[in-house]
């Protein structure tokens, strides 16, 4: 069975990162939600580093793009809200 | 009741490839010594071979001969004789002369304690009265063997698949057996299972958790006593006042049953289920106990005489328990299932193993790992490595090692640990472990003993 695709958020949505535990190493992390663990990419790394304080999804799109630049195609701000909808469904990611 | 420590007399058979005579005359010896009410803590009889390898099956000829004997060919695997199986054996036998030489070649030191089936036999029957210990015996046999060389009337036949020469030995081996079981069983103390259970309770200890067992039921009395066999390792002798309380109750009527289970006990229709399930049980509260405070992974532990200590990481029922055996027949074995690890510090938890059994239609029995024989680990233990394992059939030939990059490894390593989200620090407590122990490495095999060469590697010894 394969899981369904979680839905992007809209670029106006508010997260906030809600993981209990991380452990990090050479740019990507390891995060603990619930019983289960999520390794997160650099890219999604530096965005729940970004979510700490509660943070809407097109201001950490600018912010991710500044850092890493943008995707060699397609539109970064649908990129960044396609995996922020996948952090809140993994509960990396809690949407306010 | 206190664990019983005193040491065994061992007897070791050894022969070339470990799946034919050596395993034939191990079951029959040990037939014979039961039934003269010799248990394994008095004389302990294993087997081995010069050229085996570990882990094989047992011929089936040789089963089909313990069976027509008397005997029980279950749970038997073979592996290859090490220095330190000869070091810790008190009487080596061979069926030829051939073996024989070629074992004292091997192991010059062992030459005055071994000897052919047939030799000896010889030899005690020359000797009219031997009232001496039996742990003297082979030196005394070996001196008058040194004065007036012996010219045995037997040999053991060749090993060469069903038939007569198959048969002879099966004869010669069950007659040799009985004759060195009713001297031997004169020499030793009083049984201490075969006639009354050492108690109705015992306490283990579960990496730390003592565990206070009440057998109780109809068929108490016998589950005490294979509790004591099976658990042999993990027996202690004082109980405390931290003791977790479980009682077993096994046998009588259904409203037996069911009140046994009304009151909070472990209650089974029969002893082998009762010790299929304790087991578990036994493991899950010495987890529930040890949570917050060890880490506790699902590994096999295998221990070098240094007491550096590698776990072997894998889901239940991909092959560690089998892992383990083989490994343990030449280095220590500390566990096959629940690796508690304080600190750097590994806590040994030497339970029984479930090994299927051909009489028992595939069912696994918990075997203990002195009736494996396994080696015990000595001292201290800190855990130096720990290994991914993935066994899968079309793994290479040869066993690949491969570093795991930190977090992809820490990622499954937490799967594989009961209850990560009490430690202290959670993953940073999983992440300190493999960092102390120089990173996870995945071990990609197909059979346990393909396993073994890699040992010296995997110690770090080369």
């Amino acid at each position: 069975m394969t899981e369904p695709t979680p839905a992007p958020l809209a670029e106006d949505a508010v997260v906030v990162a809600v993981h209990e535990d991380a452990v990090e190493r050479d740019g990507e992390m390891l995060v603990l939600v619930g019983s289960e663990v999520v390794l997160l990419s650099a890219v999604a790394t530096a965005l729940v580093g970004h979510a700490h304080e509660p943070a809407d999804v097109s201001t950490l799109a600018t912010l991710l793009v500044e850092e890493f630049g943008a995707p060699p195609s397609g539109d970064p701000f649908a990129a960044v809200c396609t995996l922020a909808g996948e952090l809140v469904a993994r509960g990396v990611l809690e949407q306010r | 009741m206190p664990a019983r420590l005193r040491s065994a007399f061992r007897i070791l058979i050894v022969d070339t490839e470990h799946t034919g005579r050596a395993a034939l005359a191990e079951r029959l010896l040990r037939r014979s010594l039961a039934a003269h009410g010799v248990d394994a803590f008095q004389i302990r009889v294993t087997s081995a071979g010069l050229d085996a390898i570990d882990g094989a099956r047992i011929d089936p000829v040789a089963a089909e001969l313990i069976t027509r004997h008397g005997g029980n060919a279950d749970g038997f695997a073979a592996r290859s004789l090490s220095a330190p199986m000869v070091a810790a054996t008190d009487m080596l036998l061979t069926g030829t002369e051939a073996e024989r030489d070629a074992l004292v070649r091997r192991y010059p030191r062992a030459a005055r304690r071994t000897f052919t089936m047939g030799e000896l036999q010889h030899l005690y029957r020359a000797v009219v009265e031997l009232s001496a210990p039996l742990r003297e015996h082979p030196l005394i046999l070996a001196n008058r063997r040194g004065r007036t060389p012996v010219s045995p009337d037997w040999e053991l036949p060749a090993w060469d698949g069903p038939g007569a020469h198959a048969d002879a030995v099966g004869r010669l081996l069950d007659e040799s057996c009985e004759d060195a079981a009713e001297i031997w069983s004169a020499l030793v103390g009083p049984s201490g299972s075969a006639a009354t259970p050492p108690s109705s309770g015992l306490t283990l200890d579960v990496f730390g958790t003592r565990l206070a067992v009440a057998c109780t039921g109809e068929r108490g009395d016998d589950l005490a006593r294979e509790m004591h066999r099976v658990w042999s390792r993990c027996l202690v002798s004082e109980d405390s006042e931290e003791s977790v309380p479980v009682e077993v109750h096994v046998g009588g009527e259904p409203e037996a049953v069911a009140a046994a289970r009304a009151r909070g006990a472990l209650a089974f229709p029969d002893i082998l289920q009762a010790l299929h399930h304790f087991s578990a049980a036994a493991t899950v509260r010495g987890i529930d106990r040890g949570a917050g405070s060890l880490v506790m992974l699902h590994a096999a532990g295998i221990a070098s005489r240094d007491g550096d200590v590698i776990g072997f990481v894998a889901p239940s029922g991909t092959g560690k328990t089998t892992l383990a055996r083989v490994l343990g027949a030449h280095y220590g074995y500390v566990t096959d299932e629940t690796l508690a690890v304080s600190g750097d510090r590994v806590i040994p938890y030497p339970k029984p193993l479930s090994v299927i059994t051909e009489s028992h239609q595939g069912i696994k029995l918990q075997w203990s790992p002195d009736s494996l024989d396994l080696a015990r680990p000595t001292g201290d233990l800190r855990l130096t490595r720990l290994v991914l394992l993935d066994r899968r059939p079309d793994a290479p030939t040869t066993p690949v090692l491969e570093d795991v990059p930190h977090l992809r490894g820490l990622a499954e390593l937490t799967e594989q640990t009961s209850y990560m989200a009490r430690l202290p620090r959670k993953l940073n407590s999983l992440s300190d472990t493999v960092d102390h122990v120089g990173g996870l490495t995945r071990l990609s095999y197909r059979e346990a003993v393909d396993v073994l060469p890699l040992m010296p590697e995997l110690l770090g010894e080369r």
